[in-house]
């Protein structure tokens, strides 16, 4: 069976620079959600855009379908790979409407306007992530969770068969966070293969089958997050004393930092 | 724009209606603009005039109301028209692509390119008809050098490219001034600097056959990827993950802008603020998605330039430079539009 | 009986008196008599001028005579000194006989003190009293031709004196100034004394302006960066002092001919109303001609020590006023060919306006001048200044009249609104444009295009249209264009030749009248 995605020996890096990330090997299956972890400036948000083919890898085969997205126009690429970066506010203050329309971009010509179809497509991508009241409001004037929200909606409406989520849960507060998970893993059951970053390991518990976990410019682990999450992955990661436990009551592992083991490095909130 | 001003109950407020005048207020401006100007004519005998050709009516006045009607004003207010329109609608697609609403048409240096190659003509040549043509050429060719200059840089960005444009303007700018210091003060120079404050004094038939097609074109070419604009003023990796090639993108719609602004440009001298306030104004009432911003920009140019046209011939017996009225005018009148209501931008 | 004897006698004697006579007489004709030549020293104490007369002129003692020996000559001592005796012992006045052998005689006058009044720096232009003053009560008024003078008063007088200190001249606008510290005081005198007033030449410039001009004698070099005023530079006779003129000017074909080194003068003038200070002042000039307009030049060229003198019109009052006072500046002998040009314009002026004084409204010619480089943008000269001055004066009207100022922008629908019945064309490209619209479907609903009346306004050593002396001849060309029944004498071919002999001292060829009237067949 032909995996849905599959990257061999990926490496880039910037001109003349250290390498961003090298030799960096995975598959994806449908419905499969792959959550890299590492730490600030490991390199996780520029794969992310390898993937998608925003940056071209320097080597290495990156495969959808079997195909080799080298060999695939920018639209064929986002018929098939979604994009949600961290959130960006446009200069023009777009509807919400008119935003998660230009979803449609890879499904419309050069010089035609989004259809009567396409328009449908927008609004049911809105009613399925639950926004409609938000509908007619300038993207700009939501709240960071709300715009979250939209992006979802955006990438639906592109309707790809992979979705690539940078941090989709950075800079968004505790209920959001759990509005956004649970939106990766309706996405997972509707079929969507999942890519993201994220810096909270504990996330991985709870969407993720696959975890990858990045240092060095490289994985030094990847698996099943039962099988990567551990203390001493997280130690060499993040350098941080943590323990690894499973709670009755949730259901599942959670990963919480020791408060007096050395000096907690301060990642980012 | 969060919220709908519930109390404004006018027929304005429907945005059928508020369409309907938007499209239609260009054709009863043009309409209104054939009636004025300094030859009088009593307005049913320009509606005579204007439909002989079609029906047989008797003629009942001088001829020279005739020439009046089809060699002059006609000719002026098409061509006020699609400047009009060729610089709202360039200004607007600068601003999408560029992602920054505050450039003008002539962001990229076409009007000093412009300027320049016609104070060149000017003193090189006794002959008018090369300005035009070293107007429009050095119009393209400053945006080229932009383009140029911006890809020079591997890590080209809008940023970039908009620096590249005020380089090459302020190079231009500088060879304007250098022309003027050497024209002869009291032969050239006056009609350098005539050239420069913007009129249509002088347009001809001609110059309309010449001229507007360039502008039909580039303009309908604006128009079928007003769409994609929108997808052009996100940012690049979202406008590249939707599958757009945005260099080429850019410079399709670079060159379409470029080629109406220096075709408009090239016609009618520098004529400020109407790229740059028109698209605001347009967003102001159609909100900001440039498949309605485009069209609308296009509506409004017309609009604009004629009632600003109008006031530049009819209001004296000498013609008033219309590039000093666009910003008398259009400068207090956008003030005034900011306090009522949003930008449409933030 | 002795009544005969005494007859007798008589007769004797008479005879012998006679006999004697006619001796005398013979022998005198044989021996002629040479006149005695004396020599006369007449003199005073004190000695110098104004003391003395010698036969009703005044002579400065002492001075001798060579005088004839018998001869009279009346002696007259001077009533501004306090006489006392003459050495014969004559009266104040009296005759004189020369002696037989030479002589001195003075006029003694009581111990007196001469005081007089004299002057720089002015000329014959000056045309009021200069001084007055007064001693012992009484006062005297003295002007420019009276100068100098002297009075004589006794040691210890006081004298007391007004010079005037803003001396008017016959030119407008043109003035001595007074540069002494006191204009009016009273010195008590105990030496002969002399009061000298010294003047500067000043003018009022077009803006007002105070300018202390330089003594003409100093005017060497010059600088014009006014094109128009040039001409008048040329017209009173200093074409040759030019150092430093306009472009246009340089490129004037006729200013070529009748100047040559015009061609390669120096520029210093920009056409965005600087100059270009250092280059000027290599050539060092001693006065500077501008327009008014250009202001920042002259106020860039006055911070570096130039005089310069502003000036401007826009009618012809104003141009005879700049006429008269570029002559005034430039000494007496240009201030004369300025008068002779202002007497001649003034003449031709007051015949046109005479002659078409009875033009009623619906006779006049309606006129528009287009200034004419180009035609993109049409630019016409409007109801305001010298060009709008002149289609009046010829008894025409300035179509666009309703608008002010030179060289507006207009509309063609504007130009076919006015539909003049004349179209004039200024510029050095005025028969291309005349071309142009001759040929222009658009123009051709003019009536001045359908009667064939577009015409190119002529160019000499200026544009006959704008401010220079050429003015002259523009309004006896455009009056006999305008109406030939009119000015049925008016030959302006010979007006032209006769214009250049006069005032540019210049002789025009045939080929070249034709050049400057742009005449084409």
């Amino acid at each position: 069976m032909v995996l849905k995605l599959e990257a061999k020996n990926l490496s880039f890096s910037y001109k003349k620079g250290t390498p961003v990330f090298k030799d960096i090997s995975f598959t994806l299956d449908k419905g499969d959600v792959f959550c890299i972890l590492g730490q600030n400036g490991a390199g996780k948000s520029t794969l992310l855009s390898c993937i998608g083919r925003l940056f071209d890898v320097n080597s290495g085969t990156i495969r959808v379908d079997g195909q080799d997205i080298s060999l695939m126009t920018r639209m064929e690429i986002a018929k098939k790979i979604g994009y949600i970066p961290q959130f960006h506010t446009p200069v023009f203050p777009y509807t919400v409407f008119d935003f998660v329309l230009m979803g449609r971009t890879p499904h419309i010509g050069a010089l035609s306007s989004p259809g009567k179809e396409d328009k449908e497509i927008a609004e049911n991508a809105i009613t399925e992530v639950g926004i409609t009241h938000l509908a007619k409001k300038p993207y700009s004037e939501i709240s960071g969770g709300e715009k979250q929200l939209v992006m979802f909606a955006k990438v639906l409406a592109q309707q790809p068969e992979i979705v690539l989520l940078d941090e989709p849960t950075s800079h968004l507060d505790f209920g959001n966070q759990f509005k956004i998970l649970s939106m990766i893993e309706d996405l997972s059951n509707r079929g969507f293969s999942v890519v993201m970053t994220s810096h909270f390991p504990d996330h991985s518990f709870l969407v993720s089958n696959k975890v990858g976990v990045m240092k060095d410019h490289k994985f030094i682990d990847m698996g099943a997050a039962n099988d990567v999450i551990t203390e001493n992955n997280m130690l060499q990661t993040y350098g941080l004393d943590v323990k690894i436990v499973y709670i009755e009551k949730a259901g599942r592992k959670v990963c919480v930092p020791l408060k007096n083991n050395g000096h907690i490095n301060s990642q980012e909130i | 724009m969060s919220q709908k001003q519930n109390g404004d109950k006018s027929v304005w407020a429907n945005p059928k209606v508020r369409t309907a005048l938007l499209f239609l207020s260009p054709v009863i401006i043009f309409l209104i603009s054939l009636c004025v100007g300094r030859y009088i004519i009593p307005i049913p005998t320009v509606f005579k005039i204007l439909s002989s050709p079609f029906f047989a009516i008797e003629a009942d006045w001088p001829s020279i109301m005739e020439t009046v009607i089809f060699n002059v004003r006609l000719p002026r207010l098409v061509m006020v028209s699609f400047v009009g329109a060729s610089l709202a609608i360039s200004g607007a697609s600068f601003q999408g692509i560029l992602k920054n609403p505050l450039v003008s048409s002539d962001i990229l240096g076409v009007a000093y390119g412009a300027g320049f190659g016609a104070a060149l003509a000017i003193l090189l040549f006794p002959d008018p008809t090369m300005i035009q043509f070293f107007a429009f050429g050095f119009g393209m060719l400053a945006v080229g050098l932009a383009y140029m200059i911006n890809s020079f840089y591997k890590r080209s960005s809008t940023l970039i490219l908009v620096l590249s444009g005020i380089i090459v303007g302020a190079f231009f700018s500088s060879l304007i001034s250098l022309a003027k210091y050497t024209a002869d003060p009291e032969t050239k120079l006056p009609e350098i600097v005539f050239w420069l404050l913007g009129s249509f004094a002088s347009i001809r038939v001609e110059d309309v056959i010449q001229y507007v097609p360039l502008m039909v074109i580039g303009i309908i070419v604006l128009l079928l990827l007003r769409w994609r604009i929108n997808v052009l003023s996100l940012d690049d990796m979202q406008a590249k993950s939707l599958g757009l090639n945005i260099k080429k993108y850019q410079a399709v719609i670079v060159f379409f802008a470029t080629l109406i602004t220096a075709s408009a440009v090239c016609v009618s001298g520098i004529i400020s603020w109407v790229g740059l306030i028109v698209p605001h104004i347009a967003r102001m009432i159609v909100g900001p998605n440039n498949s309605k911003v485009l069209p609308a920009s296009v509506a409004i140019g017309m609009t604009y330039l004629l009632v600003i046209d109008d006031i530049a011939r009819t209001l004296v017996a000498n013609e008033i430079p219309i590039g000093v009225l666009t910003g008398v005018i259009g400068a207090p009148f956008f003030g005034y539009l900011l306090l009522r209501q949003r930008v449409g931008w933030s | 009986m002795t009544d005969k004897k005494v007859y007798l006698v008589i007769a004797i004697i008479a005879i012998a008196a006679i006999s004697v006579a006619a001796y005398l007489l013979l022998t005198g004709e044989t021996e002629p008599e040479t006149p005695n030549t004396i020599a006369v020293t007449v003199t005073s104490s004190p000695t110098g001028a104004g003391y003395v007369k010698v036969d009703g002129t005044a002579i400065t003692t002492p001075k001798t005579f060579q005088w004839e020996e018998g001869s009279t000559h009346t002696l007259e001592a001077t009533s501004t000194a306090t006489w006392v005796s003459w050495s014969d012992g004559g009266s104040q006045t009296h005759e004189y006989t020369v002696p037989a052998s030479d002589a001195t005689i003075t006029a003694a006058f009581e111990g007196q003190i001469k005081v007089t009044f004299d002057q720089s720096g002015l000329d014959t232009t000056a045309d009021e009293a200069i001084v007055s003053f007064t001693v012992n009560g009484e006062t005297q008024t003295k002007s420019y031709a009276d100068l100098p003078v002297s009075t004589w008063v006794d040691a210890g007088t006081q004298v007391s004196y007004t010079i005037e200190a803003n001396v008017s001249t016959t030119c407008p606008g043109a003035y001595f100034m007074l540069t002494n510290s006191e204009s009016s005081t009273t010195i008590t005198v105990d030496d002969d004394t002399t009061v000298t007033a010294e003047y500067k030449r000043t003018i009022i410039d077009a803006n007002g302006g105070i300018i202390d001009v330089p003594d003409p004698s100093t005017i060497e070099r010059i600088a014009d960066s006014w094109p128009a005023h040039n001409t008048i530079v040329v017209m009173c006779g200093y074409r040759d002092a030019l150092v430093a003129t306009a472009t246009t000017n340089t490129v004037n074909p006729m200013f070529q001919k009748i100047l040559p080194a015009i061609e390669t003068m120096l520029t210093p003038f920009n056409s965005d109303g600087t100059v270009n200070v250092e280059e000027l002042m290599a050539e060092n000039p001693d006065i500077v001609f501008v327009s008014a307009s250009g202001e920042e030049a002259a106020a860039a060229m006055e911070n570096s020590g130039m005089t310069v003198v502003r000036l401007q019109f826009y009618n012809f009052e104003d141009m005879v006023h700049t006429v008269r006072l570029t002559g005034w500046i430039l000494g007496e002998e240009a201030f004369t060919k300025a008068l002779n040009y202002v007497d001649y314009f003034t003449e031709v002026q007051d015949n046109i306006i005479s002659t078409t004084a009875d033009l009623t409204s619906s006779e006049k010619i309606k006129v528009l001048h287009l200034v004419g480089n180009s035609l993109d943008p049409i630019r016409i000269d409007a109801g305001t200044g010298l060009i709008n001055t002149w289609i009046n004066l010829c008894g025409g009207d300035n179509a666009a009249a309703e608008i002010d100022g030179n060289m507006q922008t207009v509309s063609l629908e504007q130009i076919l609104a006015w539909n003049p019945d004349l179209i004039l064309i200024g510029s050095a490209t005025a028969n291309d444009v005349r071309e142009t619209i001759l040929n222009d479907e658009l123009w051709s609903e003019l009536d001045a295009v359908k009667n064939g009346k577009v015409m190119a306004n002529p160019m000499g050593v200026f544009d006959w249209a704008r401010y220079s002396v050429e003015e002259a001849l523009n309004i006896q060309w455009v009056s006999h264009t305008l109406y030939p029944d009119l000015f049925p004498d008016t030959d302006i071919r010979a007006e032209t030749a006769y214009f250049y002999e006069t005032y540019y001292e210049y002789t025009l060829s045939e080929a070249e009248i034709t050049d400057i009237l742009r005449q084409v067949d």
